[in-house]
């Protein structure tokens, strides 16, 4: 009876730490990418080459959700370089089919339906791909908790990641998980040679009406020694975006209330 | 010299004991060696071209590239098949995990994205996301390649029978391991019923390819060179000693030079691993004079020491100016710009230098350690010199060039004439993959990727200015413009610049309407279009034609040749243009690529080279004035090799080979080594001439022993270089020809010519007019 319920519990244990890391990274995705209903940021974006040549971004983005863990919309307005500013970028997600963008290019006035087959290439230019900035769904992954680690003497869990469908740039990674935020203070990308491609850091995280965002961050391709670090300022939450903000219109003509 | 002589006879041990030792120490350094297959290395690290050529990789994320082909010729859909296009997908893929692949910089057609345009979406994704799995599929995919001006021509070739992969590579003596483990893909993913064929081609693979094939050179003609002088030397003495003893000189020689030269750090390069094959049978030379004169007297009188000391009085100055001056016409290479030629001139010169000191002191010191009864024995029982089959032939030709003075200097002037102008048609011109044998893989894959695409040969113009000038409308305008101008050319297969990727977002922002496939008229449009290709992709794509202040920019050029002529002509149209039409906002401009580094080297070779043969011509000739104490006597000596250099390179011109490396390294050897001939001629018809009342008694003599030890000399050197007639290299066999005819050329020069000469001119009579009455 014993050896019953012995093996029983072998065979339980990692079950219920499966489930956990699943609904852990379900956690983590609502906390890293849903926060509050939507959200107003100012961010800036140093991209590092291999010999330290740097070149600048800075934009608006704006966040609506639709509903948390589902559709949101996005918004985002170039300041600079200033050649191009005035560039502005909207973006409807949807978690599970290809997303809409439109980009508008104000040296030419028009707006461009941009196709987003490739969720996994370049966020302007940067090692961020879009699907960091907009967050990657976790019913994408199979998780499995790893174990429990500490980062700056924060408590985290180490879940590996598994993309369902093989992804082309990694095969799988690792992400730390704040126990107390559930931001992700970490992840490492790993290629089919269980080589290390890319690093992710949160560096520095804050309170904001009674929620934690991350507001700097660090995404390194190992592989071309090239850097990208963002920051946010000005993070504003629940600021009541009006819908109609997320349209053709703001494209053309910035809400200068927004975008300040 | 006899109480020389006598020293020798009493250290013999000490002699022996001394060249062991030397000989342990410098093969103990062999381990050691680094070989360098890099003709980049061909300039100095600190020249200018090599490393703008380096800021620019690094700059711009370049590497060298090694170019994957399918090829399908013989079906009407040519490559553009869903089977064929799926291996081609496959091996794609499978070359993103070699070992040394720049993975993300591959091009090909299921890793390089393209911008398209339809129903109001602009569209920028991977070429061939996945394999079409019918034809109609496959047709449209063509279609939109080979429409693409970014692609045609490139990834695809215009007559739709090519595919390429560009496989971009982390350090190019990596390449040939690279390209085997492509074919290694190539032939699994083919398999055996493929109807595709498969070519890998670039210059860094030809190049590491030659860097591999040396070694086996090296491993095949040097003991091939040492195996014909063994069988050489046999037939001259027939006797084991008579062979060994200039075969240990020649294995001191190389063991001692090699081994010094790698314990001195230096790397083994294209031009050292020659330094054996030349330095065996120069080193034996000196050996064979004396052996050979040895055998000649011992005969008559069976003492050892009294012949060696007979035979040393009267060879040791002739020896001792002949080893000088080959050392000073490989020594002069010092002198040329090029490290690897210089090189291998000191080494070469050493190894003479080392040959001539170990034949003076080994050789005497051999020949007294044998047992004089065994020694006499041996020699007695062979026939005499005089009636082997050279004894015999050498009087009649001697006779019959003295009673032709006249007829023999008349030819040589009318060939002379010749050979001035086949000079004058000389085609200075090099190329890698010529250095290949016609039907070698990598000579095939040349001619197949650079038949069906813009071309395998990269040069890079790169332009420099302030930060963020490149989106002036006027510098994408005057960099379309110089592109147009290059594409004229034959050779040029193809440009690219961002100022296509700029043209192609324009392009496709109105709908893919041709009217709009031009420069923008704007910065800001500039600006924008190509920040929307920096954010949609892959951003490395922008990198490798734009830095990232925006002030720099390169020009790619791919030239469907590897002939320096073609780069060279390519160079002219170029700064035509740019004189023609002044670069705007002070930009500054750059030459790169492995091309164009070649064509650099190129200049500095025919430039150094030639100084290196006059420095020699002039230093051998003050030689002369030394050793002859005369005018006349040195402008007659200088005569022969004069005349074959003139000669030979006037053949060269004239059959039309072209001017290349080996072809140029070999002018100042050929001076070194064919006045020789002529110093051991004149030395010894001077000393014979006062021993005889006549000219005609003299030269009787000097057509017998002293003309049988010429004519073993050069058939030494130019038989001991013809195993390289057999190496699988084309720069080998040409040295191998070219020394061989040299060498058989001067000698014939020498003793037809100068005979010729003394007779027509009587001169040196007049200081024996005394002694005769």
């Amino acid at each position: 009876m014993k050896k019953i319920i012995l093996s029983l519990l072998l065979l339980i244990t990692p079950l219920a730490w499966a489930e956990d890391a699943s609904q852990i990274m379900e956690e983590a995705h609502l906390a890293n990418y849903y926060a509050a209903d939507d959200a107003k940021a100012h961010v800036s974006m140093q991209i590092i080459n291999s010999d330290g040549a740097t070149r600048e971004r800075e934009f608006t983005i704006l966040r609506r959700d639709v509903e948390d863990g589902g559709d949101q919309w996005f918004y985002v307005f170039f300041k600079k370089p200033s050649d191009v500013r005035g560039m502005s970028f909207l973006v409807n997600k949807h978690p599970h089919a290809d997303d809409d963008r439109w980009l508008f290019i104000p040296a030419i006035k028009m707006i461009k339906r941009i196709a987003a087959s490739d969720a996994r290439s370049a966020f302007v230019g940067s090692d961020y791909t879009y699907e960091d900035i907009s967050g990657r769904h976790p019913s994408s992954d199979s998780a499995e908790m790893m174990t429990e680690e500490s980062i700056h003497e924060r408590n985290t869990w180490k879940i590996k990641n598994t993309p369902k469908t093989p992804e082309k740039d990694y095969s799988y990674r690792y992400t730390w998980v704040d126990q107390q935020t559930k931001l992700i203070l970490k992840e490492v990308y790993f290629d089919a040679a269980n080589t290390e491609v890319r690093i992710f850091t949160n560096d520095e995280m804050k309170e904001v009406n009674g929620h934690w965002v991350g507001i700097a961050g660090t995404m390194k391709n190992i592989e071309l020694n090239h850097t990208t670090k963002v920051r946010f300022s000005k993070v504003e939450l629940n600021l009541g975006i009006p819908e109609n903000i997320f349209s053709e219109r703001s494209l053309k003509s910035a809400p200068r209330k927004w975008v300040r | 010299m006899s109480t020389w002589i006598e020293s020798i006879n009493k250290m013999r041990f000490l002699i022996f004991t001394a060249i062991l030792i030397i000989v342990a120490v410098t093969a103990w350094q062999f381990p050691k060696v680094i070989i360098d297959t890099d003709p980049e290395n061909m300039l100095a690290a600190s020249e200018p071209v090599r490393i703008s050529h380096h800021e620019l990789k690094k700059d711009f994320k370049l590497s060298d590239l090694i170019v994957v082909g399918i090829v399908n010729e013989k079906h009407e859909k040519g490559v553009w098949q869903p089977d064929i296009l799926a291996r081609v997908a496959q091996l794609n893929k499978a070359i993103l995990k070699i070992e040394g692949v720049v993975k993300v910089d591959v091009m090909g057609l299921s890793t390089s994205d393209t911008i398209e345009a339809g129903g109001g979406m602009l569209d920028i994704h991977t070429i061939m996301a996945k394999a079409p799995t019918t034809q109609a599929q496959a047709d449209a995919l063509k279609k939109s390649v080979l429409s693409n001006p970014l692609l045609v021509e490139k990834i695809g070739s215009a007559d739709g029978q090519g595919l390429a992969i560009y496989v971009p590579i982390k350090d190019k003596m990596m390449s040939y391991q690279i390209a085997t483990e492509i074919e290694a893909l190539v032939a699994d993913i083919s398999g055996d019923n493929a109807r595709e064929s498969y070519h890998i081609a670039g210059l860094p693979v030809a190049e590491d390819t030659f860097g591999h094939d040396m070694f086996i050179q090296m491993a095949i003609s040097a003991p091939m060179a040492g195996l014909v002088l063994m069988i050489m030397l046999w037939v001259f003495f027939r006797q084991g000693i008579f062979v060994a003893a200039p075969m240990i000189i020649a294995m001191v020689a190389v063991i001692v030079t090699m081994g010094t030269m790698i314990g001195m750090g230096y790397s083994i390069h294209i031009m050292s691993s020659m330094i054996p094959i030349f330095l065996m049978p120069i080193a034996v030379v000196d050996s064979v004079h004396i052996l050979s004169e040895f055998y000649d007297h011992y005969r008559q009188t069976p003492d050892t020491k009294k012949v060696l000391k007979r035979v040393m009085a009267h060879l040791f100055k002739p020896m001792t100016y002949t080893s000088l001056t080959t050392m000073i016409g490989f020594g002069s290479l010092a002198f040329t710009p090029i490290p690897p030629v210089q090189i291998f001139g000191v080494f070469v010169a050493l190894g003479i230098f080392i040959s001539w000191l170990v034949t003076m002191l080994f050789i005497p010191a051999f020949l007294m350690s044998l047992n004089e009864e065994k020694l006499a024995a041996k020699i007695q029982k062979h026939r005499p010199a005089q009636q082997s089959s050279l004894g015999k032939a050498l009087p009649k030709i001697g006779h019959w060039g003295l009673g032709r003075s006249k007829s023999i200097i008349t030819i040589m002037l009318i060939l002379f004439g010749a050979s001035t102008y086949g000079i004058s048609q000389i085609q200075i011109n090099d190329n890698p993959v010529n250095w290949f044998k016609d039907g070698e893989k990598v000579r095939i894959a040349d001619t197949v990727m650079n038949h069906h695409f813009a071309g395998t040969y990269m040069a890079f113009l790169r332009f420099n200015g302030e930060a963020e000038v490149m989106k002036e409308p006027e510098v994408a305008t005057w960099i379309e413009g110089l592109q147009i101008e290059l594409e004229k050319q034959d050779t040029v297969g193809t440009t690219s610049s961002y100022v296509d990727l700029v043209k192609r977002v324009n392009w496709a922002m109105h709908e893919e309407d041709n009217a709009w496939d031009v420069v923008p008229q704007s910065r800001e449009e500039i600006a924008q279009y190509l920040f929307l290709f920096g954010m949609s992709g892959n951003p490395r794509d922008l990198d490798h034609f734009l830095d990232y202040s925006q002030g720099s920019s390169t020009l790619w050029m791919q030239l469907s040749s590897g002939d320096n002529q073609s780069m060279q002509a390519v160079e002219n149209v170029a700064e035509m243009y740019m004189a023609q039409h002044p670069m705007p906002h002070g930009l500054s401009r750059e030459w790169a690529g492995l091309t164009y580094i070649n064509t650099v080297w190129q200049d500095k070779m025919v430039g150094g080279m030639l100084e290196s043969l006059l420095g020699a011509f002039v230093m051998v000739s003050l030689l002369m004035l030394v050793l002859f104490r005369s005018i006349v006597w040195t402008l007659l000596a200088m005569l022969p090799l004069t005349v074959t250099i003139v000669f030979s390179y006037g053949f060269i011109g004239i059959i039309g080979k072209n001017y290349d490396m080996p072809v140029a390294v070999l002018s100042a050897l050929a001076l070194g080594l064919s006045i020789d001939f002529a110093i051991h001629f004149i030395a010894r018809y001077r000393e014979t001439r006062q021993r005889h009342a006549n000219m005609d008694a003299a030269m009787q003599e000097m057509f017998g022993e002293p003309a049988r030890a010429l004519a073993k000399n050069a058939l030494i050197v130019s038989i001991g270089f013809t195993p390289l007639l057999f190496a699988p290299l084309i720069p080998y066999v040409t040295v191998g020809v070219l020394l061989a005819t040299i060498m058989a050329l001067s000698w014939l020069t020498t003793i037809l010519l100068l005979p010729a000469l003394i007779r027509l001119f009587n001169i040196g009579e007049k200081t024996y007019q005394g002694k005769e009455s």
